[in-house]
């Protein structure tokens, strides 16, 4: 049965319109500037991409919430002809005509194929290949990047030998061997809790953009080091060097708040720095358990992006965390509001906060809900359960309990079981923190 | 409702697919509206190739098109049975997709006992297309010579009556009336498609005088009745025959009459559900009949104006049929008419909860109440829930627009501004 929704009957459509067919939106999250920064940079006059970077069930998840079913799940011409827009027609023909594209120009696509989301088919272009100089070192690091994306949403935690691999042939002090430092800093910081590996790369980092201290003047470096400590910090915290982090990343946020963008894209650029920077010292406001400046973080995350689902989850979970549960349940359905991401989680953290708020009945309806979205929630579908029994809902509960074990049966992972507030949750899955 | 020993649901991941299960493969639902034990008693006739007792609740053809679309069942039978890929088939929809490929591919062999039960399975599954498809007219003199060729026109008329469950008012029913006039008399199929007749006229074309002779023919059958055993199934035609009379005196605007015909109506219901046995056949049907009769007797106390009655009744059926989302919205509306909102918000939920029939309307009824309560994030929830199943509503994009305005979600306030817009232009052009 396919949708009979037109693109215009979609909200999210509406808000996350340059994924679907590469024409700007009204008003959207900040992440949907990034294919068109991409499309932008196509001749090169941008030279710079957005960090936001969303794996492939991002895509899956906007195809299916949006009910439009015309329009590409993994290849760009699985765009049906009449929802082709002349941006996507291009893209269309850059695909198709990729071996024969110029390596910058091939770059450039795979950039915008990533931005996209469209990861296993820059795999399939673009086949193993080690890059020594600047463009093919680059070309390479887009396939490692895409490759890396792809594992760590199916949850394969392995090394990341092919980023390693553009990392150490890639030119001395280029870009590309900064990107792919970035990226296998934060790696080995968030991944491995690895302090040499992470210390190794953060010095590699900052060697490739000159080394420290770092030249911060105009406003491309100015990104490129607040970007770089906000990283950084990665190390001093692994160390627990409470202070350190502190002073890096007052320069991260330092840097970018004073930096001077010129123009709309530069602008979002900085905009986009600064919310990762905020989000950043919200999770150090945390970790020193200063809760009310975390609050303060979390609340300015909703206002630099405010169509953002994401930021609206960050920002309910620390008003749970300290108590403000009504108001953590607002967030929550924001969020489910404002989805993709997230959706399936703001459904199930607004079900916790209706819990907690005694209402049972509204959080069996939002558990409900988030099943919608993901079917094999195990702690959801126990959610539905616990509050259809305490609603007297008997035959929802019936229904919960029946699910339960056919989830069982079907071999569910059983950690989901322990998902909770308070209790480690599932996360959105697929913003990246270091794009190339 | 439970049933116990339910097979395991493979596709049982969203609770409205449970629910409904028969609709969707034939099998058993651990719990479930009354009506959607309907196919479930139908096919157990089809295999016991004996006659049972049926239910009267036929739900619309749009009730299977919301199901799959609520449901996320893409790989099942939309619009005709074998449709559905082989790998979700159930042993029960194999054998009644070989059935009507035995028996549907001619007239003559639908002209039996087993397909006149094929016929009525598809009915009640919502493959109402599929049926007028299969099935030809069937003239006047051939109804008239075979009471299983008369059935059969009875079931196709009804389908094509239930095609135009949607916009009834270009809806010439010659077909249905053919049957009445021409079926052998007295028989059930006369009756039923002179009931048939009587509602039409009642609903419809407002034309008393044409519902008084469809009365009189079935005057003629409840005559015959009385002279017959006082059998279950003569017991529910008779309470049926005075739920359909009573639209004759309603056109009239003779309320005590009204009341005494419907009350003669649930006497005999609640009788033929004292008399059954919980958990039999009959017992379903009895209940099956008992809702319809009370329904009908919460608008006759809407009618004369007695809130609290009507509020009665309606809470009965919902206690014996509690997951049956459109008797959800009845006692919503009904507690709304009452001015109970909390009240009404907790049926239209459930009603939401349940699935289908009337899905977005539960989401938009419930959205209406907060907006009266003054819970606009709440409301923009249950409007956004009703666009998303029916984006058609210039109501819902109106509604929608306000509430987000309200609630500060501006890229929504315009998104449905812009839908409401073209809503108009299209209902304009």
């Amino acid at each position: 049965m396919t949708s009979d929704l037109s693109q215009h009957e979609s909200f999210v459509y509406w808000l996350h319109r340059p994924f679907f067919d590469l024409t700007p939106a009204d008003e959207g999250p900040l992440s949907a500037h990034g294919p068109l920064v991409a499309l932008q940079d196509m001749d090169g006059s941008v030279g710079l991409g957005m960090q936001h970077c969303y794996g492939e069930r991002f895509r899956v998840s906007l195809l299916r919430e949006s009910g439009l079913g015309g329009y590409a799940g993994r290849h760009p011409a699985e765009t049906a002809d009449h929802l082709r827009t002349p941006p996507w027609r291009l893209l269309c023909e850059w695909v198709q005509e990729f071996p024969s594209l110029g390596v910058a120009h091939q770059v450039r696509v795979l950039r915008l194929l990533v931005a996209l989301s469209f990861h296993r088919l820059v795999l399939q272009l673009c086949p193993p290949c080690p890059g020594e100089d600047e463009e093919t070192a680059t070309r390479a690091l887009m396939r490692a990047f895409a490759e890396y994306t792809l594992k760590t949403e199916a949850g394969i935690r392995e090394r990341p030998r092919a980023l390693e691999e553009v990392a150490r042939a890639a030119p001395a002090r280029s870009m590309v061997r900064h990107s792919a430092a970035m990226i296998l800093l934060t790696d080995a910081a968030k991944v491995r809790r690895d302090l040499e590996q992470a210390t190794y790369y953060r010095a590699q980092a900052a060697e490739s953009l000159g080394g420290e201290p770092l030249d911060a003047d105009g406003f491309r470096n100015a990104l490129l080091v607040s970007r770089f400590y906000r990283g950084a910090s990665f190390v001093p915290y692994l160390a627990g060097d409470t202070g350190q982090v502190e002073a890096e990343m007052d320069i991260a946020e330092d840097v970018i708040r004073h930096a001077r963008p010129a123009g709309p894209v530069e602008a979002v650029l900085a905009r986009e720095s600064l919310f990762f920077v905020t989000e950043s010292r919200m999770r150090e406001a945390q970790w020193r358990k200063d809760h009310r400046l975390a609050q303060a973080r979390a609340r300015d995350l909703t206002v630099l992006d405010p169509w953002n689902a994401k930021a609206h989850i960050e920002y309910g979970e620390v008003l749970f965390t300290t108590g403000n549960v009504e108001a953590a349940a607002v967030e929550f359905q924001q969020a489910a509001r404002l989805a993709p991401p997230g959706r399936c989680v703001a459904l199930f953290l607004l079900g916790q906060c209706r819990e907690a708020l005694g209402d049972p009945q509204k959080a069996c309806d939002a558990y409900l809900r988030s099943l919608q979205v993901d079917p094999l929630g195990v702690s959801t579908t126990m959610g539905v359960v616990r509050t259809a029994a305490a609603a007297g809902l008997a035959a929802v509960r019936r229904w919960g309990e029946h699910r339960l074990q056919e989830l069982v049966r079907m071999g569910v992972s059983p950690e989901r079981v322990e998902v909770g507030l308070g209790r480690g949750r599932p996360r959105p899955r697929g913003a990246s923190r270091w794009a190339p | 409702m439970t049933l116990g020993g339910a097979p395991a649901d493979p596709g049982g991941a969203v609770l409205a697919a449970s629910l409904h299960r028969p609709f969707l493969d034939l099998r058993p639902s651990l719990d479930g509206p009354l009506f959607s034990q309907a196919p479930v008693l139908a096919y157990a006739g089809l295999e016991r190739e004996a006659p049972g007792p049926g239910m009267q609740r036929v739900l619309s053809t749009n009730f299977r098109i919301n199901l799959l679309k609520q449901t996320g069942k893409h790989g099942y039978a939309l619009v005709q049975p074998d449709e559905m890929e082989e790998g979700a088939r159930t042993p029960e929809w194999s054998r009644f997709c070989h059935l009507l490929r035995r028996f549907g591919s001619d007239p003559q062999t639908m002209a039996t006992p087993t397909g006149v039960r094929l016929a009525q399975l598809c009915l009640y599954l919502g493959f109402h297309r599929h049926l007028v498809r299969m099935l030809p007219s069937i003239p006047a003199t051939t109804c008239a010579a075979s009471p299983l060729m008369a059935t059969l026109a009875y079931q196709r008329a009804f389908a094509r009556r239930m095609l135009h469950q949607e916009e009834l008012a270009g809806y010439v029913p010659s077909d249905m009336e053919m049957v009445a006039l021409s079926a052998p008399a007295p028989s059930r199929i006369g009756f039923y498609a002179a009931s048939a007749m009587v509602v039409h006229h009642a609903k419809v074309t407002g034309d008393g005088r044409a519902a008084g002779t469809f009365r009189r023919a079935m005057d003629h059958y409840v005559e015959f009745l009385a002279l017959g055993p006082d059998t279950p199934e003569a017991q529910l035609d008779r309470s049926r025959y005075w739920r359909c009379v009573s639209f004759v005196p309603f056109l009239a605007g003779d309320a005590p009459v009204v009341t005494q015909e419907l009350e003669s109506a649930e006497v005999l219901a609640r009788d033929l559900v004292a008399r059954s046995e919980s958990g039999s056949d009959m017992h379903l049907v009895a209940l099956d009949n008992l809702h319809a009769v009370l329904e009908s007797r919460m608008r006759e106390a809407l009618w004369v104006g007695d809130l609290p009655l009507a509020r009665a009744r309606i809470t009965e059926v919902a206690t014996f049929d509690p997951l049956d989302a459109k008797v959800q919205i009845e006692l919503g509306e009904v507690h709304m008419r009452a001015g109970d909102l909390d009240q009404a918000v907790q049926a239209f939920t459930t009603a939401a909860r349940c699935g289908p029939p009337g899905t977005a309307v539960a989401h938009y009824l419930a959205g209406c109440c907060y907006q009266q309560m003054d819970m606009p994030g709440e409301a923009l929830d249950e409007f956004l829930a009703a666009a998303a199943l029916d984006p058609w509503s210039t109501s819902t994009a109106h509604r929608l627009r306000t509430v987000a305005e309200r609630v500060g979600v501006r890229p929504m306030a315009c998104w449905a501004e812009q839908w409401a817009d073209r809503l108009g232009r299209g209902s304009s052009s």
